[in-house]
């Protein structure tokens, strides 16, 4: 057997790769860097934000102008919030700016809606359940049809395992009748029976239409949602709770914000500044008096506050350290030319995601390679046999030491490189 | 030359294969057994639901099982010849002797992957009865990974065994180990669908490239016996 180049080839981009992946992970998971994002609350009784964040391990509230609080003063400064300790309390105030605090009204308008890179890009469901939107009972049923939308609509009923044709040509036809162009890009919804009522789905199709499907009474109901010009909804957060004010939040590949309303799907475009569907993650409270919303890019994050007609009240930004400004992160840049992960907080999907962190990793290989010269000298080692093993070193640093020590045994004086 | 190499090695794993298989069998017989429970215990719609939503998969008891198809062969095949230096013979008959290697490689991938195909169809067939072909589908291809961990076990269990310094062993085992990790990363929690469907085929290349590694501790080997 001759020493094979190409084999020895091989084994050093599987154990690179190998090392790829473990080393970092490994690295981070011994120093791990954790940050905590302030948050913001708008107070109507003092008509400004109050910033609560972690300061050396601790909570501190504190105004725009460096004024503390205490719990206590906080939470009755943000009543529509913290309406349940106040109650607790008895400290909830009857009315706040004229809107009446009533507890199952607060508890109504209270929601938060997280979206979040990993929802974007996340699996398409195998089969939708068809959940009756006006069952004769008290809470919707689980239902025994099932369907998925390719070239045509195709309902399956559970039981029996087969199509129920009679199903898939009216809802095939309703929604050709609407302008459906097969087959769908997405299809959202909230495909559980957890919830006050069923909304259906909303369903893009093939030319970007948007369109609101349900079953009601055993029949489509279908409407085709009349979206600005060259709307491209990547993402939608359908949000059927009991409130009943909108259909849910709407995300456009411009990075636009967008909210169908009860109101003959009347669209509101909220204004949101630093958003980016692809890496950012969007928060939405909303309560009783005002919607809050939080961009989160990475270390900065952004509040934007609006009132109940989407108009802005005020917005507020900051910043952490990043992960990479940290001193694990300056460390790590100097040790790993790269990173390989399997996964990533931003997909649901197994890849390799591949993460470059400046060339800071130059250095550091460097100072390998010359240990390694110096352990070839004092093992009395020819430096000719070993040139591509220092190529290696030079451009792999750190993963490219397992690699050279299972091809090359050095206990072996004028081992011919095998 | 190759054909009595193969037979040698049947007459080596007969014994173990039909185990094997018999194991394989078994395993995919509870797992049609207790699907056909669920449906007689729940109703479609849920199991349906919990199928899709929290992708229960109802073949999960298969998940390790060709992982330990593989190592138990691989096992079975290169102890003996390491044990008494077995493989010594073998390198010396008048054939090239990466072919030899590569022949009794192949030949255990083979077997595998006869194991695997009756698993996949017998799977296949079952869940056909209970579930719409569209989970199936779904489903089967969550189950690649763990045949691809199976087959890479098989291999890496030829380089390791074959190689004759306990060092470079002892790294390559766990470069194996963090090889085959791989095959079963999020799959544990989520048991998700889909989860490899963009990189599947990187997978299916890379198990493939550390198939030729026999032939570095195969040299390794025939220059330590010497």
């Amino acid at each position: 057997m001759k020493n094979n180049i190409i084999i020895k080839s091989l084994l050093v981009v599987i154990v690179v790769f190998i090392a790829s992946i473990y080393l970092p992970q490994i690295y981070w998971k011994t120093f791990p860097y954790r940050y905590t994002l302030p948050r913001v609350y708008y107070s109507p009784i003092i008509e400004d934000i109050l910033i609560l964040k972690q300061v050396n391990g601790r909570g501190r509230i504190k105004d725009l102008n460096g004024k503390s609080y205490s719990m206590k003063e906080f939470e009755s400064l943000v009543p529509q919030s913290n309406y349940s300790q106040l109650v607790y309390d008895g400290l909830l105030p009857d009315s706040v700016n004229g809107v009446e605090f009533d507890v199952p009204e607060l508890r109504k308008n209270f929601f938060r809606v997280a979206i979040k890179p990993v929802k974007v890009f996340s699996f398409d469901l195998l089969l939708y359940p068809l959940i009756e939107s006006a069952p004769d009972r008290p809470n919707l049923v689980y239902p025994d049809e099932f369907f998925t939308i390719k070239d045509r609509v195709k309902i399956i009923n559970a039981s029996l395992n087969e199509e129920n044709e009679v199903f898939s040509t009216i809802f095939t036809d309703a929604l050709k009748d609407n302008g459906f162009i097969f087959p769908p890009k997405k299809i959202f919804g909230n495909p559980t029976t957890r919830k006050p009522f069923d909304e259906g789905y909303f369903i893009v199709d093939n030319k970007n239409d948007l369109f609101h499907v349900k079953r009601v009474k055993d029949m489509p109901y279908c409407r085709k949602i009349e979206l600005p010009e060259g709307t491209k909804i990547v993402y939608a957060d359908v949000v059927e709770k009991s409130l009943q004010e909108f259909y849910g939040f709407f995300i456009t590949e411009k990075n636009d914000l967008l909210l169908i309303s009860y109101d003959d799907y009347k669209i509101i475009n909220i204004p949101i500044k630093s958003y980016d569907y692809q890496n950012s993650n969007l928060n939405i409270v909303g309560d009783i008096l005002y919607r809050t919303i939080s961009v989160i890019n990475d270390n900065k994050v952004s509040f934007f506050i609006f009132n109940r007609e989407y108009e802005r009240v005020t917005e507020y930004h900051d910043l952490v350290t990043h992960k990479s400004e940290s001193t694990q992160g300056v460390l790590a840049a100097y040790l790993f030319p790269f990173t390989l992960s399997l996964s990533s907080e931003k997909s649901q999907f197994i890849n390799f995601y591949f993460e470059t962190t400046g060339f800071g990793f130059i250095l550091f290989n460097i100072a390998l390679s010359i240990l390694f010269i110096v352990f070839l000298y004092l093992r009395k080692a020819t430096f000719k046999d070993n040139y591509a093993f220092i190529a290696l070193l030079l451009l792999t640093g750190i993963y490219g030491i397992v690699p050279i020590f299972l091809i090359r045994n050095f206990n072996q004086s004028n081992s011919g490189g095998v | 030359m190759i054909k009595s190499i193969i037979y040698k090695e049947w007459i080596k794993v007969r014994v173990t294969f039909a185990a094997l298989f018999l194991l394989n069998v078994l395993v995919v017989l509870s797992i049609s057994i207790s699907t056909g429970n669920k449906f007689i215990f729940f109703d479609a719609a849920t199991i349906y639901s919990k199928a899709i939503f929290y992708q229960d998969l109802f073949f999960i008891d298969l998940m390790f099982i060709p992982f330990i198809t593989g190592l138990i062969l691989g096992i079975i095949q290169y102890f003996p010849e390491m044990n008494s230096n077995r493989l010594k013979l073998a390198l010396h008959l008048p054939m090239n002797e990466s072919k030899t290697l590569l022949s009794i490689q192949f030949f255990g991938l083979f077997l595998l992957f006869l194991i695997y195909l009756i698993d996949t169809l017998a799977i296949a067939t079952v869940g056909g009865i209970y579930f719409s072909s569209e989970i199936i589908n779904g489903f089967l291809l969550v189950s690649l990974p763990w045949y691809l961990a199976g087959f890479s076990v098989y291999i890496m269990i030829s380089v390791i065994f074959i190689e004759p310094l306990w060092s470079r062993r002892i790294l390559l085992m766990i470069v194996s180990a963090g090889f085959i990790n791989n095959m079963f990363s999020g799959i544990i929690f989520v048991n998700a669908i889909e989860l490899f469907s963009l990189s599947l085929p990187y997978f299916i290349v890379l198990t493939f490239i550390l198939s030729p590694l026999i032939l570095l501790s195969g040299s390794n080997y025939k220059r330590g016996t010497k």
